[in-house]
């Protein structure tokens, strides 16, 4: 039968929980301590996410690049996707935090935002920043 | 623009416009104080800009930001306000009398403050202080740095890093370096458990393979204008390295996640005591230094986990500037506050014992099942799990501070239930 290991993650001890599988079905799940450890480990196996943060390009802001993330978790294996996807955007200042810069991001039904704002700023003043 | 300098007062003048410098100004000017708010930076938020992933925010407000969302609650409310805000603003001495001179894009003041509050947080260790050998290529670098670089200017400093330091810069550096597509080889920590959060080594490590070596450090470093590989070996007991357990790898990139040190230099120029141990300011429970009206919150006090505690310790901090310069007084803090049994180190270092306080320490190696308490009073509380990856924070309330009046000591303790 095959076994998978995972590390719990919903707490500090950080439990090694063993998982028999058969398929996409768990059979058995042991070594967890307390009960959050079951019920992560069955999100991780069966569907696990991640939030991803990372930035783009904005143009006419007094940085080059704008922090966002996915609003929530992602399927983890779409963080590619994502990530390929958000190298394709390039936005303009001013922005807001929370905009949308990716609606459905490939097609998990979850948006990318802004995480902060950037105002348009002058020519003069952003090549004294970017120095 | 003049150019003499100009002399001006304030109530309360805050040096660093990070989580802790803006919740001590904040908090400052609700009180109705006038408050100058200073930031070398162009702008306010200090070490969130650069900090894109979430997990801030989590104690407060119940909520997962990222570090640009948490730091623009606060500049969103300091620009609809009447914080004297300066940027790219400079403070070059603090006098023990509190005389602060400032250098601005206006020119130079001299400002005559009733209270100060340091709040300029910490600078990372760097090459020097740990002591690699080997040559000086370019290449090798703070994480933080690495993190600035990459997430505000979008500028990648390697291709095939390494990173030394399992703490939780070292470990978020590795999966943002892995998702702007570099190749991490592997991460060394010198002790035998990783001093980061267990979820970042989950979510930073093992998602991405990325190898974690216990036990393991940096012995060399190879490259003459650019870096071009590193020697990692394994270390004894003693942290020596053991002969014949050296590999070489083949990186252009070594970063350095080998912990903060408090920006403490004005404490010291004002004349105030530091913690050996924690390298910034002994402070009582309103974080005032032994230099009175001198506060000091955040990072420059102890290297703190999470921008929550940091927060709340700036509130506190706002709150004892105002009580002193509003009347010059506050209750006076003779109880020497103990790291005992287990701990490592203990802030505050003093308290009154007449009002409600919040402790936060660190253990000095990791536990299971232990009570976090004070010596000789019944105020304890149960933890299942503590390391010294991540302090504690537990609070003394209103009706337990009858507890504590006939101590002249407050010692903290961990000890092991069974
Ligand atoms: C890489 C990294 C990841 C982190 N991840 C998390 C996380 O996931 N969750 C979490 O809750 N916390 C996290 N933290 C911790 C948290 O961000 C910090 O504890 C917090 O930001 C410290 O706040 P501070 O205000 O003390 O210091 P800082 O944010 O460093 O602010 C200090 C400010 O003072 C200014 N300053 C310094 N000297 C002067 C001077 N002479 N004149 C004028 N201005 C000056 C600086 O420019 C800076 O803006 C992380 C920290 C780092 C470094
Ligand atoms: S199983 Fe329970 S005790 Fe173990 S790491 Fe997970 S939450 Fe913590």
């Amino acid at each position: 039968m095959p076994k998978k290991e995972y590390t719990c993650t919903a707490c500090p001890k950080g439990c090694t929980v063993e998982v028999e599988f058969e398929d996409d079905e768990i059979l058995d799940i042991s070594g967890y301590t307390c009960v959050r450890g079951k019920e992560y480990v069955e999100d991780e196996f069966h569907d696990p996410r991640r939030i991803l943060t990372t930035t783009v390009r904005i143009n006419n802001a007094k940085y080059p690049r704008i922090p966002v993330r996915t609003e929530t978790g992602v399927p983890k294996d779409e963080l590619n996707c994502c990530l390929d996807a958000l190298k394709e955007v390039e936005l303009e200042a001013p922005v807001g935090v929370g905009d949308v810069v990716i609606e459905n991001v490939c097609g998990t039904d979850i948006d990318v935002v802004a995480s902060r704002s950037l105002d348009p700023v002058s020519e003069k003043k952003r090549t004294m920043v970017n120095q | 623009m003049s150019k003499g300098i100009t002399r001006i007062k304030r109530d309360i003048v805050v040096i660093g416009g990070g989580p802790a410098g803006m919740a001590a100004a904040t908090r400052g000017e609700e009180e109705g104080a006038e408050v100058m708010l200073i930031e070398r930076d162009i702008e306010l938020g200090g070490i969130l800009n650069q900090c894109i992933h979430n997990g801030f925010g989590v104690e407060l407000y119940g909520e997962e930001l990222t570090g640009p969302e948490y730091a623009e609650r606060f500049t969103r409310k300091i620009e609809s306000g009447d914080i004297d805000v300066r940027l790219n603003s400079y403070v070059l001495s603090l006098s023990p009398d509190k005389i602060i001179n400032l250098l601005t894009p206006n020119g130079v003041f001299e400002i005559d403050a009733e209270a100060v509050v340091l709040a300029t947080g910490a600078r990372e260790r760097s090459r020097g202080e740990i002591r690699i050998p080997g040559d000086r290529p370019s290449g090798v670098m703070p994480a933080g740095t690495a993190q600035k670089f990459i997430n505000k200017k979008g500028f990648m400093p390697g291709k095939k890093a390494f990173v030394l330091g399992s703490g939780d810069i070292g470990l978020i550096i590795s999966r943002r370096l892995t998702w702007e597509g570099a190749e991490v080889v592997g991460v060394a920590e010198i002790m035998d458990y990783p001093t980061g959060l267990n979820r970042n080594v989950v979510q930073c490590l093992h998602d991405y393979d990325i190898p974690l070596h216990l036990r393991h450090t940096v012995t060399d470093i190879y490259g003459t204008n650019r870096l071009e590989g590193i020697e990692l070996s394994q270390v004894d007991e003693d942290f020596q390295p053991i002969e014949g357990s050296e590999k070489d790898l083949d990186v252009d990139l070594l970063l350095l996640s080998v912990g903060l040190v408090p920006e403490n230099d004005f404490f010291k120029e004002a004349g105030v005591t530091l913690n050996p141990k924690t390298r910034g300011a002994y402070v009582d429970e309103w974080f005032q230094t032994d230099v009175p009206g001198i506060f000091g919150c955040g990072n420059s006090i102890h290297i703190e986990d999470l921008v929550d505690w940091v927060t709340m310790d700036g509130f506190r901090a706002g709150d004892g500037a105002v009580a002193y310069a509003g009347t010059g007084g506050l209750p006076q803090a003779d109880k020497e506050v103990r790291a005992g049994e287990n701990v490592n180190y203990v802030v505050p270092h003093k308290v009154s014992g007449e009002d409600e306080f919040r402790f936060a320490l660190r253990v000095t190696e990791p536990m299971e099942n232990v009570d976090i308490s004070i010596k000789g009073t019944d105020i304890s509380s149960f933890k299942q799990i503590v390391t010294p990856g991540e302090m504690e924070v537990e609070e003394v309330l209103e009706d337990e501070l009858d507890e504590l009046k006939d101590l002249d000591e407050v010692e903290i303790e961990v000890t092991r239930r069974f």
